[in-house]
């Protein structure tokens, strides 16, 4: 196809933003992949080198690691992180409301990880062959896709001299309770530790994919359009024939029109957006679309020590455990900035400040939860979904366990006193910690985050119980595939970037082998 | 330096919080950071403020209405919690102290913690109050 607009004097290819096309966009190609993220920029690559002409569209702007290397933290907040990380999943019944954030950027939520990488669990990927029929999906079976994108993207084990202090110090915890953290994997090469991550790298030393794919699609003629906003997806009868949008000013108002004509759609939107805009074009099984969000409900417990700790000087996630699997939850090493810290420091005025000027002598440990699902994505007023989750009662019996197991961890190591991720409660020592009802307090109290929304537009093996198929196809709709985290048919109970852009490979190559496009 | 640089460097020139919106958030913030010394330094309140607008014009409408619905909560409700019927800014600095702490207890806890953790954020990234804690992360920082 290849055919280009004819208002378009010369192809100019690259990543541009919409708005330096002055106008209207028109573009025509092979393939139109919607968002940058994990997802989307691993399809695009795959099928860029297979020789395809690939035009992705991303709502959020670009933004070069140097530049965000310059900003603080919470000005990279509001450049590339959603909403400004106002986004949240709203408790239904004996649940938490969860602040879920995730990037809005060419690379999407891939700029803003803490590099962590993990396969598919066994258990997990045996789960989703015998249970859901899932044939393709054995540890054999994915194995060639989590290596190519293990190489791609570099993942290296942190070695344990780039632990934090305040990782070394639950080690120490962890031993004395009879259990080992491991050492992390992630998509990093020469990392100087600087505890960053999350607000996008200033070194290029985490490989997102902003950086070790979306470049090489560009190198093979691919488009990669910021500020670049899909609302609809056009159809030609059965098929999927381009996609509808704007492009966004600064502000991400709705500016000139865009239009992509293309033999095949991938939406790569992410959990919260890809649902959304199914729905919006009236595609995908409206029983399933939106439905069995899962989201990895994240808890942290901080800790003061007599000794300094600095818990930001190392690289910000660099152990784990997974010794409580059979409890539901998995601990991962996390820091997070002064100003966050500072934020869960309770009280207010000379009792706040107080225990804020302690944050050097804080470590912090973080966990998720496996979770079963309960989350929904509604169409909402305007351009974001609303989302509700409803916690299962297995998972709201985890987060006691996962909680307790922190914190009495902290104490194995020597802590004084432990901060506890309920809102209002001040610090306990170790008989204090003893009193506190963990399995009883209010859901709407506990302090709640996620980094993982998933499975909200699921793959499965029949078009009653999915929205796509184990290739990413959606049921009834031909030229039409999801490759985002929304496939995934269950939560992981780890991190799931590498399962991500390893199924995204999947749904690329699956599609070339087929000789769909 | 691209046209999209400028854009994103240059101030968006719109502000985001509405008069009456930066006063209750003036206040609030001069309580949440007062020191057994007393209250912040004013300079630092005012740059407190202003980040705070620019956020949400970066940020967008929605971050702004979830702030807004959050310092409309402690406004009207933790002033009731002490037994006053003012708005929050007209009580005394004690009266506003005891106001957020017991509605940081309450079940509206939610409110206090989403205005206190945006604030905190930014607070906290002021060279004097990060120094004040002890920190010295110069990447988190946005040092080159
Ligand atoms: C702070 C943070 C830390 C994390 N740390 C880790 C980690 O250490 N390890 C790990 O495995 N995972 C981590 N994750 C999770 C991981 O980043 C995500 O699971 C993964 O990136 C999701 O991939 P995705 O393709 O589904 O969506 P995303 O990567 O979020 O990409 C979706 C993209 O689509 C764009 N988009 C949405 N709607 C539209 C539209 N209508 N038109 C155009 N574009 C649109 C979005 O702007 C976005 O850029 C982290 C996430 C966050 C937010
Ligand atoms: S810790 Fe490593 S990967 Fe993270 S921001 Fe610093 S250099 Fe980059």
């Amino acid at each position: 196809m290849n055919a280009h607009h004819e208002a378009r004097e010369t192809p100019r290819g690259g990543l541009r933003s919409g708005r330096e096309e002055g106008g209207d966009v028109e573009l025509s190609c092979d393939v139109v992949v919607v968002g940058s993220g994990a997802g989307g920029a691993v399809v695009a690559t795959e099928l860029a080198e297979s020789g395809l002409h690939v035009v992705v569209l991303e709502e959020g702007p670009s933004v070069s690691g140097a530049e965000l290397g310059q900003m603080r933290p919470s000005e990279s907040m509001r450049a590339v992180w959603r909403d400004g990380a106002f986004t949240f999943a709203l408790g239904l019944g004996d649940s938490p409301t969860i602040n879920v954030t995730m990037g809005r950027c060419v690379g999407g939520s891939s700029v803003l990880t803490g590099g962590v990488c993990f396969r598919v669990p066994d258990a997990v990927l045996a789960h989703w062959t015998r249970v859901l029929g899932l044939a393709d999906y054995t540890p054999e079976g994915m194995d060639r896709y989590f290596s190519h994108v293990e190489q791609r993207i570099h993942v290296e084990e942190v070695p344990a001299s780039m632990r934090s202090h305040g990782v070394e110090l639950f080690a120490i915890g962890a031993k004395k309770r009879g259990f080992e953290v491991e050492p992390m994997r992630r998509n990093t090469e020469g990392c100087k530790g600087c505890g960053r991550c999350n607000f996008g790298c200033p070194h290029g030393a985490k490989r997102s994919v902003d950086l070790s794919y979306l470049p090489r699609a560009v190198d093979h003629g691919a488009e990669v359009l910021s500020d670049c906003l899909v609302e609809r997806i056009v159809m030609k009868g059965a098929r999927a024939a381009g996609v509808e949008g704007r492009v966004l000013d600064a502000r991400g108002g709705r500016t000139h029109a865009l239009r992509v004509h293309a033999r095949a759609v991938v939406v790569a939107a992410g959990a919260w957006h890809t649902p959304l805009l199914l729905r919006r074009s009236g595609l995908g099984n409206p029983e399933v679309v939106g439905h069995r969000l899962t989201l990895h409900p994240g808890f942290r417990v901080l800790a003061r020590f007599d000794e300094p700790v600095r818990g930001w000087r190392g690289a910000l996630q660099s152990a784990w455990s997974g010794a409580f699997e059979h409890e539901g939850v998995t601990l991962t090493s996390l820091f997070v900035p002064p100003g966050v810290l500072g934020a869960t420091m309770p009280g207010v005025g000379p009792e706040h400040t107080r225990q804020a000027a302690n944050i050097d002598h804080l470590a912090m440990f973080g966990g998720i939860v496996h979770d079963q699902g309960g989350g929904t994505v509604h169409r909402g007023l305007g351009r974001e979904p609303i989302v509700t989750y409803r916690m299962a009662r297995r998972d709201r019996a985890s987060v006691a366990k996962l909680v307790r197991t922190m914190a009495e961890t902290f104490f194995a190591a020597g802590a004084r006193e432990v901060y506890l991720p309920i809102l209002g409660l001040r610090g306990v020592d170790a008989d204090g910690l003893a009193a506190v009802p963990l399995e009883t307090v209010p859901a709407q109290r506990l302090e709640c985050a996620s980094q993982h929304p998933l499975g909200s537009a699921q793959m499965g093996s029949t078009a009653e119980h999915s929205v796509v198929d184990g290739d990413g196809r959606v049921w009834g709709v031909d030229g039409l595939y999801v490759a985002d985290g929304s496939v995934l048919p269950t939560s992981l109970g780890v991190n799931p970037q590498l399962a991500i852009m390893s199924v995204a490979t999947r749904v690329a190559w699956r599609m070339r082998e087929r000789r769909e496009v | 330096m691209n046209d999209r640089d400028s854009e994103r460097e240059a101030p968006l020139a719109r502000a985001a919080l509405s008069p009456g919106l930066r006063a209750t958030t003036h206040a609030i913030a001069e309580a949440l950071f007062t020191t057994e010394d007393g209250p912040p330094p004013e300079e630092r309140l005012a740059w407190l403020v202003d980040d705070l607008d620019d956020f949400f014009v970066r940020a967008g409408g929605r971050a702004l209405f979830l702030f807004r619905l959050c310092v409309v909560a402690i406004s009207v409700i933790a002033p009731l919690l002490v037994g006053k019927l003012a708005p929050f800014r007209a009580l005394g600095q004690a009266d506003r102290l005891r106001a957020l702490e017991r509605l940081e207890r309450s079940p509206l806890a939610l409110a206090i913690f989403g205005a206190k953790t945006t604030l905190c954020i930014l607070y906290y990234e002021h060279p004097g109050a990060a120094e004040e804690v002890g920190f010295d992360g110069s990447c988190l920082r946005g040092e080159p």
